[in-house]
């Protein structure tokens, strides 16, 4: 166990800055004073324990937690009723720990990254782990080596790797497979009570072969789990590392962000740094599995994470959850399981979860730190492959994509209805609806900004023509990319200048004396087809796009985009479909 | 009947790779072989309607329908050698009917692909197109049975029609990636599926009332007997935990039953075909049941694996007593398997419900 004053140390390090701009920032000990409402359910788990072990046949001192196990209870344990949750004696484990999770106030849960691993999630997890593994499909096998769960909660991740481990052993000497157990499983988390959790589930998967060894030769059972810091270097290399890993922005430490240097850019997510960790952590056959938001995908601060998990951990294996809130609740994020080995691999298979699991594709693994193309629907499959190999992306056809400079709400005394004396008109991403500039009535109120100064001005004052296009679109929308063209005659219209709001991005030539590849009529038509919202889809899961993932929308050679000059509509749909298409 | 134009054989495979293109897809969705298994489906007619119901007299095949077809029967584009080669290729002893069709035309029988490529095409390959709406699959046929049972969606085998060239084909292939390829689409295909297996499904009564649908077939109709008949002739109090189905379903009895008797079953490991419990009893006595259609009779060797399983499951040793159930004492594997029946074991006959034979140690 860390020393109580390293362990302050440490969590200041990782305290959690606010996701967003309005949370408040978390305190400082991540493992804070339990509720009691989860004290109770921690105080029912000695009553749990009885029974699993009552149902081996086993009696006396394995009947009672604190002789059976070699892990002693948290002090909040004592502290809840024995009684309040008598509902979860009989339950399995994944319930007590999903209970437990569930119990913590909602705004720890939210602020830490806690939620509770569904069981058909860490099911599928250990399935793809272990195909990776070479594991056999339909064959049970012990484990191959070490697998860690660095932020195993409630131990819902290792429960179906240990428990096909003692199956695939049932035919072996009993002693020597619970001897062998703490060398090839173990969790770390920084919750004292979730450890504790995952080291009673645990040992209750150990119970058919407790029963099977003789009275006199029993010992206590291995606590499996640990309390400690899971992104710390590890002395033992693991054969794999399974994850789910808390999400959310953090301060780090000057040493810490030169360790992470390599998966780091920008902004911090706990997560990258979880999976930096987790990748270090690998022996040379070691494998992966994560279960993370699938922005690592494409998002800008995820680029170095990606530049490093393609060098030393191809991606092998992505399945995509679909149904966003029934999976975790609170989290709005779409959510992926991925895994990644040592071992070199030339595909990537691709598959979507809703219920069932369903392969979508089987794709050239990505590679480099550009945004990594993957279908989610096997109709998109052709599309993303083709997209994966063109050699242009926007930003090298000459244009450059930034988002729109307002903030609103930190201007809202600047705005007004009406045109005044140093007042710019501001365009709202709901003018560009339709893929048409226009003032969207329901934004009069807010029509006009007043601009303080010349350096106010200079910062947020467009006044030559550009794209623009939606940051943001509701799921309800019908496509992904809706962009509108910012022409002379507009600028004019709109008085000369005008004002972006920040859930626009604005595309602008790179060089305002070399004219871009493609022209501002034709990509703004581009940006408008079908074919390219459907490349978005496989870019970007969730109803964003950012100004970085617009500017690494593949594209196809110069040639092409100049012989799609001067075609519209319904020729240039065909003639764009063509180039993303295969075969 | 009017037969399909047909495609030369390489551009079946051709035409396979432009629908699901290998940068995108897993190659054995385009492979040669599963060429070879478009132009022969496409050659006996196993073409069926994407959604209808499927008429009776529709053609199915097996995978060795298609790998036994040759040049030279493909070059016969006739109606009546097309029909002979079904006839031959998908009834009883279908690969010396299919040799002696050919020597009848003065060949020899020389298949596109042997015996033992059948595995890809049966696990990999069909899947792989049913699961993408380019495949049905015939209602009421057991996963595990010989008969013939794939053929191709209409909607599919248009886009092998050898008049379709150039951009109609990019169209064409478009229009089906469109209309097949989203989750909504599998999602109907799915359900679709689901219903058709319902009407053909043995439905059986569990002692607590409810009803379960099993996927047709013997073993489904033995475990229907077993539910049905035997328990409450055998058990004071039955409960079923477990029935594994010849598909890929399992019913387990809630978690909270499970939870009460201190069991936790595995899915993933699932060895017998039903698991019942006698809760009258004290301590409750598990009866592990294996229906035999086929085999899979308790053995010796199949008892010490139940045993295990059994443990590993957290079902007491000791409390467990087993059950074979057969059709009759007239089926092959019945009468096969009796002198293997483990000591200590029971067996049952669906057609005579009212006996059991124990096999005791003496």
């Amino acid at each position: 166990m860390t020393a109580p004053a390293e362990r302050a140390k440490l969590s200041l390090a990782r305290e959690l800055g606010a996701r967003g701009s309005r949370n408040p920032v978390g305190e400082a000990d991540p493992a804070g004073p339990l509720p009691a409402s989860a004290c109770d359910v921690l105080a029912v788990v000695p009553a749990w324990w009885e029974a699993q072990a009552r149902a081996f046949g086993l009696s006396g001192r394995w009947l009672d937690l604190e002789q059976a196990l070699d892990a002693s209870a948290p002090e909040a344990a004592g502290g809840g009723s024995r009684t309040k949750r008598l509902d979860l004696v009989t339950s399995t484990a994944e319930d007590l720990g999903a209970a437990y999770v569930a119990s913590l106030d909602a705004g720890v849960r939210a602020r830490h990254g806690r939620h509770y691993t569904p069981p058909q999630l860490s099911v599928r997890l250990w399935t793809m782990t272990r195909a990776s593994l070479g594991l056999v499909r339909g064959r049970l096998g012990p484990l191959p080596g070490l697998l860690r769960d660095p932020a195993c909660g409630a131990g819902a991740l290792l429960l179906p790797p240990v428990r096909e481990h003692v199956q695939a052993l049932a035919h072996s000497d009993p002693r020597v497979t619970l001897a062998g157990i703490p060398n090839l499983v173990e969790g770390i988390d920084a919750d004292p009570a979730a450890v504790w959790l995952t080291n009673v589930v645990l040992a209750a998967e150990l119970l058919p072969l407790v029963a099977l060894v003789p009275e006199a030769r029993r010992r206590p059972l291995p606590a499996l789990a640990r309390v400690g810091d899971g992104l710390e270097a590890q002395e033992r290399s693991a054969r794999a590392v399974v994850m789910n890993p808390p999400y959310g922005r953090v301060r780090l430490a000057p040493d810490e962000r030169a360790r992470f240097a390599d998966v780091l850019y920008g902004h911090a997510n706990l997560y990258t740094l979880f999976m930096g960790a987790g990748v270090e952590q690998l022996d040379a056959k070691g494998v992966l599995g994560a279960l993370v938001p699938t922005s690592f995908l494409a998002g800008r601060y995820f680029s170095n994470l990606r530049t490093t998990l393609a060098a030393t951990a191809p991606l092998r294996d992505a399945t995509f959850v679909e149904e966003r809130d029934g999976v975790f609740a609170g989290v709005l994020q779409e959510t992926c399981l991925a895994v990644f080995s040592r071992r070199k691999a030339r595909k990537v298979s691709v598959a979507s979860m809703n219920g069932r699991v369903v392969d979508v594709a089987k794709l050239a693994a990505p590679r480099g730190g550009a945004p990594w193309l993957l279908p989610r629907r096997s109709d998109d499959a052709p599309i993303a492959a083709a997209a994966a190999a063109m050699p242009l992306n926007l930003g090298a056809t000459g244009w450059r994509a930034s988002t729109g400079p307002l903030v609103w709400n930190r201007r809202r005394a600047d705005l007004a209805d009406e045109a005044g004396e140093g007042r710019c008109p501001i365009i709202w991403a709901a003018d560009l609806d339709g893929g048409r500039l226009h003032r969207d009535p329901s934004r009069d109120a807010f029509r006009y900004i007043t601009l303080r100064d010349d350096r106010d001005a200079e910062v947020l004052a467009l006044r030559s023509p550009a794209i623009l296009v939606q940051r943001t679109t509701a799921p309800e929308q019908a496509r992904r990319v809706v962009a509108a063209e910012l022409t002379e005659d507009d600028l004019h219209r709109w008085g000369g200048q005008v004002v972006v709001e920040n859930h626009v991005n604005v595309l602008r030539p790179r060089d305002p004396n070399t004219a871009p590849i493609v022209s501002r009529g034709l990509l703004c038509a581009v940006l408008a087809t079908e074919c390219i919202d459907r490349v978005v889809r496989c870019v970007s899961g969730s109803v964003a796009l950012s100004a970085y993932e617009l500017e690494a929308l593949p594209l196809p050679p110069p040639d092409v985009l100049r012989s799609w000059e001067g075609l519209r509509g319904a020729v240039l749909e065909s003639a764009v479909h063509r180039a993303y298409r295969l075969g | 009947m009017a037969y399909r134009a047909l495609p030369r054989i390489d551009r079946c495979a051709e035409r396979l790779e432009r629908i699901f293109p290998r940068s995108a897809f897993d190659t054995v969705l385009s492979s040669p072989g599963a060429g070879a298994a478009v132009a022969a489906m496409l050659y006996v007619d196993a073409v069926v309607p994407d959604n209808a119901p499927v008429p009776d007299d529709a053609r199915w095949v097996r995978p060795t329908t298609c790998l036994w077809l040759s040049e030279v029967a493909y070059a016969r584009t006739d109606a009546a050698s097309r029909t002979a080669y079904y006839r031959a290729a998908v009834g009883a002893r279908a690969k010396e009917k299919v040799a002696a069709l050919h020597a009848s035309w003065g060949h020899a029988h020389v298949p596109l692909y042997g015996d033992n490529t059948r595995e890809t095409l049966r696990d990999e390959t069909f899947p792989g197109w049913l699961d993408n709406g380019a495949m049905r699959v015939r209602p009421g046929v057991k996963t595990t049975s010989p008969a013939p049972r794939w053929a191709l969606c209409e909607s599919f085998a248009d886009l092998f029609d050898p008049r379709l060239l150039g951009d109609q084909l990019v169209a064409a292939i478009d229009a089906w990636r469109d209309a097949h390829m989203t989750p909504g689409a599998k999602l109907k295909a799915l359900t679709a599926q689901q219903r058709e297996q319902t009407q053909h499904a043995v439905r059986v009564t569990l002692p607590d009332g409810t009803v379960r649908e099993l996927e047709p077939g013997e073993a489904s109709v033995i475990l229907k007997g077993v539910i049905e008949v035997w328990a409450p002739a055998r058990l004071k109090d039955a409960v079923v935990l477990t029935v594994s189905e010849p598909g890929d379903k399992i019913y387990v009895a809630d978690a909270k039953v499970l939870g009460q008797l201190g069991l936790r079953i595995d899915q993933a490991t699932l060895l017998p075909d039903a698991v019942l419990v006698d809760i009258a009893q004290q301590p409750p006595v598990f009866w592990i049941v294996e229906a035999v259609a086929t085999d899979g009779a308790v053995t010796e060797d199949r008892k010490r694996a139940l045993i295990q399983w059994a443990q590993s499951q957290r079902i007491p040793d000791g409390g467990c007593e087993f059950l074979s159930a057969f059709a009759s004492r007239n089926s092959a594997a019945a009468r096969r398997r009796l002198k293997d029946l483990a000591a200590g074991t029971f067996a049952w006959y669906a057609d005579e419900p009212g006996a059991e034979l124990a096999w005791y140690e003496l």
